[in-house]
């Protein structure tokens, strides 16, 4: 015991003649929340929540805490996912997406590589169907893969090792269409507060309108929306909307002209669509860009023109989409040179997710300097190199998500079923 | 060696069961909770501190006065002279030693320290149970904090089940 410098002046008190001992279970949620947040890793908050339900509930009953906790401890990056390309001459070889764990010393990250399936051999289980699956999307623990010739798509979440797979679209998807149809690449769209049930969500377009299709996990059957008139599309191009990778954020899907001068949103609630013009910085053809989410789920553009890194934010308005003003312009020259051997010829933005751009190197032609990967953090703009890869088209992060047993609607163990 | 300077404003701290201790307002402001309370004016004569009993209380005012800045205030120990690292590692082992309490005393103390917005106590005390349940199996956590496991059995394998990885 401390009792060697004097305390306080006043006269030693009294001790009371007897104690209530006062264990941990009953200590109010706010304090065990101020607890939790101390601890270090998402593995251990896992754990204490399954010490009894009450701790359970403290975690899960408020989405304030969720974000402090990930304020402290960031999702950490598992690997990335990449779209292997076919040998050009036989495009109906087997392709399977390639994983590539991230390297850093992080215990969660190594728990969740040694537990998970990132090789996906779940799916290839499945003798039936040949082996032709892209990567389309990777959001919350789940990737959207997608067998074309089979006309599948197969929910996949490595960590539960869970799939489903289903019918890439409905059957009556371009009934009524006018002149030229194409379907875009489906999207997961899922919510935070409630882990149980998601959405894919897909767009098609026909001469001048687009429709989305939508396919609930309460009953895995598409619906297709009414086809719905947008302004502004090309007069002359067939298919005038580019179709690369998922962009989506907080709740909203886009999707870009091929014109690159507008872009189309989709209120994923709602299901509204509202066209608005890009911003001038963005409308160079040759200006390649990806939309993702910052920090905090706010809606952000990343673009790599030469060697500078543009980044936009969305400013809110109310329920809608918001519009789009640069934050920042980054010249990457200098920490470029700092952390590669030599200067590529060019960047690009693969992928944006939970707050970090991914950008991949071209390289000359040489085999032997296939491009680096890179992340860059869109909070510092601190650039670290990832790894080298023969490819880096359909690039897709995994980064570990808040586990659906931390969240207050969880099935069984929803708030106000605890006994 | 400082001792106290007639002038300073003291401050009436009192506890449920009764207990009065006159601390100087300094200390008693490493309470962010008691600091809010001295600003906005509701501490004209005494504070009552409801729930923290006269021991637990005591301990806590402990804790402050040995961590208040310590220019010219009651406790510090030749400030002017120590340099700040020597003077860190001194209240690292004082630290120690004062959290050497037993089981139902941490807790209390828990409280009190999340009550009064005490940061550095809280941090302090809440140390132990962030190490068990950072480095033990979900057994071990429940014993050595006496929780009880009030999940049926197959509610404990979905959450275990869904988060393999986790309980590694």
């Amino acid at each position: 015991m401390a009792g060697d410098s004097s305390p306080t002046e006043s006269p030693p008190a009294k001790l009371p003649t007897a104690s209530n001992p006062t264990y941990i279970d009953r200590i109010d949620e706010d304090i065990l929340r101020e607890i939790f947040l101390l601890l270090p890793s998402l593995a251990a908050l896992v754990r204490a929540a399954c010490t009894c339900r009450a701790w359970r509930s403290a975690v899960a009953s408020a989405p304030a805490f969720r974000r402090r906790f990930r304020e402290v401890h960031r999702a950490p990056l598992i690997g990335l996912f990449f779209q292997v390309p076919p040998p050009s001459q036989t495009p109906n070889l087997p392709a399977f997406p390639a994983f590539f764990p991230a390297r850093r010393r992080d215990r969660d990250l190594v728990a969740a590589i040694r537990c998970g399936d990132f090789f996906l051999t779940s799916i290839q289980e499945r003798p039936d169907e040949s082996l032709c699956w892209d990567i389309i999307d990777s959001r919350h623990g789940y990737i959207l893969l997608m067998n074309w010739d089979e006309g599948l798509l197969c929910l996949f979440n490595p960590l539960l090792r869970w799939s489903k797979t289903f019918d890439l679209g409905p059957m009556d998807l371009f009934y009524g269409s006018k002149g030229a149809y194409a379907q875009l690449d489906p999207q997961l769209v899922y919510s935070d507060e409630n882990p149980m049930s998601f959405r894919v969500v897909m767009l098609c377009t026909d001469r001048s309108r687009v429709p989305a299709a939508v396919l609930s996990s309460e009953t895995w059957e598409w619906s297709v929306l009414p086809w719905v008139e947008v302004p502004a599309r090309p007069a002359k191009e067939k298919l005038w909307l580019q179709d690369e990778c998922s962009m989506q954020a907080n709740g909203f899907l886009y999707c870009v002209y091929t014109n690159q001068k507008f872009m189309i949103t989709l209120d994923a609630k709602t299901m509204e669509f509202s066209v608005a013009e890009l911003p001038q910085c963005l409308q160079n053809p040759r200006c390649h860009f990806v939309l993702g989410e910052a920090n905090h789920s706010r809606p952000c553009i990343v673009y790599a023109s030469d060697f500078s890194i543009g980044v936009l934010l969305c400013e809110p308005e109310g329920d809608n989409a918001g519009s789009w003003y640069l934050d920042k312009v980054f010249d990457m020259h200098a920490p470029l040179t700092q952390i590669l051997e030599a200067i590529p010829q060019e960047v690009n933005v693969v992928a944006i997710m939970d707050g970090f751009a991914y950008l991949a190197t071209v390289m000359d032609d040489e085999p032997q300097n296939s491009p680096w990967l890179l992340s860059l953090c869109l909070e510092t703009m601190e650039l670290v190199k990832l790894f080298r890869v023969a490819f880096d088209a359909g690039v897709h992060p995994y980064v570990l998500a808040w586990p659906s047993a931390l969240v207050g609607n969880y099935g069984a163990f929803a708030l106000g079923n605890s006994p | 060696m400082a001792t106290r300077e007639a002038g300073k404003k003291m401050i009436m701290l009192k506890s449920p069961d009764g207990m009065e201790f006159e601390v100087e307002e300094a200390v008693a402001m490493e309470s962010q909770t008691i600091r809010k309370m001295i600003e906005d004016d509701c501490a004209d004569t005494a504070i009552l501190i409801p729930n923290i009993n006269s021991k637990i209380l005591s301990r806590v005012i402990e804790y402050c006065n040995k961590h208040v800045p310590t220019t010219g205030a009651t406790g510090a120990a030749a400030s002017d002279t120590v340099a700040p690292a020597a003077l860190a590692e001194d209240l690292k082992i004082w630290d120690a030693e004062f959290i050497k309490v037993n089981r139902a005393t941490r807790f209390n103390l828990i409280q009190a320290a999340s009550y009064l917005n005490i940061k550095g106590l809280l941090d302090l005390t809440s140390q132990t149970t962030i190490d068990t349940i950072s480095d033990n199996s979900l057994e071990e956590i429940r014993s050595f904090l006496s929780t009880k496991n009030d999940y049926l059995p197959e509610e404990e394998q979905t959450i275990r089940r869904e988060n393999q990885w986790a309980f590694q």
